[in-house]
């Protein structure tokens, strides 16, 4: 093998002219200064530490306006103490980068905090007193060239290199093509002697041809093996390389020695379907982990800006905060905002899961990817592009994507221990095979490396687990992170919060209790009448309930807090509020009062009502349980999980509301820290399920968390997973989900394993050709995935 | 047959013109965003640099 050039300490390509300091030579005064940079922070063992040097120097980019305020509105946020922005970075290539980029800027004055997300390519800083540009230019030097964080711009790396797979992939496909043109004659003819010329010709044709498009589409897999090797790791990528090199030069050997065979129409047509079960992985693998896009997407690409008086349109990442948009029937709506002028109906379900339309007026909120139904309003814009609540949950996804499960690190370690194997088993069929010649030799030796899958393995365990994720939010069940999914199943007890978790923390009512001899119409009436004025709760609650026609004229309202209210209904007076507030005014019958005290042993709040004299009756209104909390309490139980009702509420309210479940067990009285206390004392796998708030010591304290999103809570932090419909039934979706990943984890490297101990044997027989495994290797990639998708169809 | 010593080189030529074109595209960005150029058309003003 020739000897190889000297490369540049820091990129790793060839040196042409040496810049050399101390004992460094770099091939350009970039990568010294990257060097220089990395070596003041302190960050040299990154040279030790990572995958593989990046093979592409720092580039100067056209500047941004980085400190351009106008510039900076769209996507540099404002803080109490500082500034904090995401920006999104182009040549990310190995978790050495992550550590790297944080040394190198956490050393800067002013900054207060660096963070990669590495599977987005993003880093989010937060800083103070500094002007951006400085950070951004130090990150060119480096080699990570960033940009804002645009929704739109999630897609650049990805895309960038799916134009690179691309152009590979149809070189390869004509390369195909024309090797076949040029290989035809010599399978299908038969040469005179005299025409040796003719088959020269075309054999050093097909050389030619074949020889620039295999190395170019071998690129890739060189790169991956290469920067393998140097850390003494084998990947995938050197057994397809070695496979293709070892084909490539036999053939060209061939051509010198006057061999019969030559392979190179096997050598390219081996590379295209190879190129092709690549790009069909990274396509599915895009579609599979495109969540975050699709939700993106979902913004819409049209804005209607109204200014100085005229409609504009635009695209939505163009809106800034106070615009004034105007939003027509079947639009999406393109930011967050208010509702000015107009009103409409909006389909929220892709934010709430309820389908429902929502009504919405001036004053009202609208959500940025919404659907509007049928009006016509006009909204100013409060947040767009990256700040919207849209993005926010696009940023919370990503977030899972960064918590690696503990299964998955297993199977990192068994892929590299299965390429050492591979190779020996390869190197042994080589050996022995010699004896039949080595023509046979090599072609068995090939396909024995080409049709081994440790992509299988590599990508069963990722596939399931971002599938399943997927597949959750489409239930409308945030995995926030990837662990929660893999543990969840494990689950034998689950501790749940009461109130707005098991209920839905509405007052609404739940009797009425009409006096002897009135009927239930003159309650409800009177009552509504009574609570019209008042926006109290209870009040509320009791307008809502009664739902009869008539109103009665009602005037000269009087509130006393803490007792109750008073009015005068339809000529008379009436009297609303605690029983014995109206005591004091109407005898109450015993009967009345017995079922007083009843309805305060369920924990309900009782309001009495009188009118002209006369006790009318009493109104129970208590904390409306969740529709679905029995069924999903009864589901739980019958899969054999220990159910506890966890709640601050005192015992009798809580045990009302648990007897009505089905709940045995109920702890009351707790303070957060003592839910907290309770969750971590656990002797068995514990799942915590919260509305938020005063929950996160105890969701973040569990085997896993699940939190009700009821609001616009940030403490969902704390918890591993969250449910983003108000409903219970998302813990059951949950499980259920996180049930069908394991399954199909389990699945995937199963068929992994049976896949390689057949094809393997199948290849050292002799039985499998280079060009059959060429085929059958990316298929079974491929199967892998589809597999996976399973996960998402189901859900759908 | 002799011909053919003319034709194949021809044709590789041909081949080889074919291929430069489809990279140029794909290098200069042709093949890049399929999605909004959609909607491009009916935008009024230039959207922020990607």
């Amino acid at each position: 093998m020739i000897a190889a050039p000297p490369v540049c300490h820091h990129c790793g390509l060839p040196i042409e002219r040496a810049v050399r300091r101390g004992d460094w030579a770099f091939c350009c005064s970039a990568c010294d200064l990257a060097h220089q940079i990395i070596q003041e922070a302190g960050g040299e063992a990154y040279y030790q530490f990572r995958e593989r040097a990046p093979l592409a120097r720092p580039q100067t980019t056209d500047p941004l306006p980085w400190d351009d305020p106008a510039f900076q509105a769209a996507f540099v946020r404002t803080t109490p103490d500082g500034h904090e922005v995401d920006l999104i970075l182009d040549g990310l290539h190995c978790p050495a980068c992550i550590w790297v980029i944080e040394k190198v800027l956490g050393r800067v004055k002013g900054v207060q905090e660096v963070k990669v997300h590495y599977t987005a390519s993003r880093l989010h800083l937060s800083y103070r007193d500094l002007p951006l540009s400085h950070l951004t230019r130090t990150l060119e030097q480096l080699g990570y060239s960033p940009s804002p964080y645009n929704p739109a711009n999630l897609e650049a790396p990805a895309r960038r290199q799916d134009q690179a797979m691309l152009a590979r992939l149809v070189t390869a496909g004509f390369g195909t093509l024309a090797l076949m043109f040029l290989t035809e004659p010599i399978y299908f003819s038969q040469f005179a002697p005299e025409e040796i010329h003719l088959r020269r010709l075309f054999e050093w044709s097909q050389a030619l041809v074949a020889t620039p498009i295999a190395w170019y589409s071998i690129w890739p897999f060189l790169k991956g093996a290469w920067t393998g090797l140097k850390v003494r790791t084998f990947t995938m990528d050197f057994t397809v390389t070695l496979g293709a090199f070892v084909t490539w030069l036999y053939s060209t050997i061939g051509l010198f020695t006057n061999r019969e065979h030559l392979y190179f129409d096997s050598l390219v047509m081996f590379l295209f379907l190879i190129l092709l079960g690549r790009t069909l992985e990274a396509r599915a693998k895009r579609q599979a982990f495109s969540t975050s896009e699709q939700l993106l997407k979902l913004g819409g690409l049209l804005a209607r800006r109204i200014q100085a008086g005229e409609t504009q349109l635009i695209s939505p990442l163009s809106l800034a905060p106070g615009d004034l948009v105007e939003l027509l029937p079947g639009d999406k709506v393109p930011a967050d905002g208010i509702i000015e002028t107009g009103d409409t109906r909006l389909n929220e379900s892709m934010l709430t899961g309820e389908a429902r339309p929502v009504h919405r007026r001036p004053g009202d909120p609208v959500t940025a990817g919404t659907h509007n139904l049928d009006g016509t309003v006009r909204f100013r814009v409060t947040r767009s592009g990256g700040a919207t609540t849209l993005a926010q949950i696009v940023r919370l996804v990503e977030e899972s994507d960064s918590h690696k499960a503990p299964i998955q690190r297993l199977a990192d370690q068994v892929s590299h221990v299965f390429v050492w194997i591979i190779l020996a088993i390869a190197s042994l069929t080589f050996l022995f095979t010699l004896s039949q010649g080595l023509d046979t030799a090599v072609t068995r030796a090939v396909a024995v490396l080409i049709v081994t899958c440790p992509c299988a393995l590599g990508l069963a365990i990722p596939a399931a687990l971002v599938l399943g994720t997927s597949a959750a939010i489409q239930r409308g069940v945030l995995i926030k992170k990837g662990e929660a999914l893999e543990t969840l199943p494990r689950i034998a007890r689950v501790y749940l919060d009461k109130t707005g978790t098991l209920t839905t923390g509405q007052m609404t009512v739940q009797a009425w209790h009409p006096a002897p001899g009135v009927s239930v119409c003159t309650l409800k009436e009177t009552a509504k009448a009574l609570e019209s004025g008042s926006e109290h709760p209870l009040a509320v609650a009791i307008r809502q309930a009664a739902d009869t026609g008539t109103d009665l004229p009602t005037s000269g309202f009087q509130a006393f807090p803490g007792l109750g209210v008073t009015a005068e209904v339809a000529g008379s007076k009436g009297w609303a509020g605690n029983l014995n507030f109206v005591k004091q005014h109407v005898p109450v019958p015993d009967a009345s009062a017995l079922e007083a005290l009843h309805e305060n042993r369920l924990g309900h709040t009782v309001v009495a009502i009188a009118h002209a004299g006369h006790f009318l009756g009493l109104v129970a209104i208590g904390d409306r349980i969740r529709p679905d909390a029995r069924d999903v309490v009864k589901n739980l139980r019958e899969q054999g999980i220990e159910l506890a009702m966890v709640t601050g509420d005192t015992p009798a309210a809580a045990w009302a509301i648990a007897r009505e479940l089905g709940i045995t067990t109920v702890h009351a009285g707790l303070l957060p820290q003592d839910k907290q206390k309770l969750v971590a004392e656990s002797d068995l796998p514990v799942a915590f399920v919260g509305d938020g708030l005063n929950d996160a010591p105890a969701l973040a304290a569990a085997t896993v968390g699940l939190a009700v999103a009821s609001g616009n809570d940030l403490s969902q932090d704390a918890a591993g997973i969250v449910l983003l419909q108000p409903r219970l039934q998302g813990l059951a979706d949950a499980l259920a989900v996180a049930r069908a990943t394991r399954r199909i984890i389990r699945q995937n490297l199963g068929w992994a394993l049976i896949y390689n101990m057949i094809a393997i044997p199948m290849a050292v027989m002799g039985w499998v050709t280079p060009l059959m495994a060429a085929v059958i290797m990316p298929l079974s990639s491929l199967v892998v995935i589809a597999n996976a998708l399973k996960l998402k169809w189901r859900a759908a | 047959m002799e011909i053919l010593f003319v034709m194949v080189p021809v044709m590789l030529l041909i081949m080889g013109l074919l291929v430069g074109f489809f990279l140029w595209a794909v290098r200069s960005g042709q093949m890049e965003d399929l999605e909004s150029q959609k909607y491009r058309i009916l935008w009024e003003q230039d959207s922020p640099k990607p």
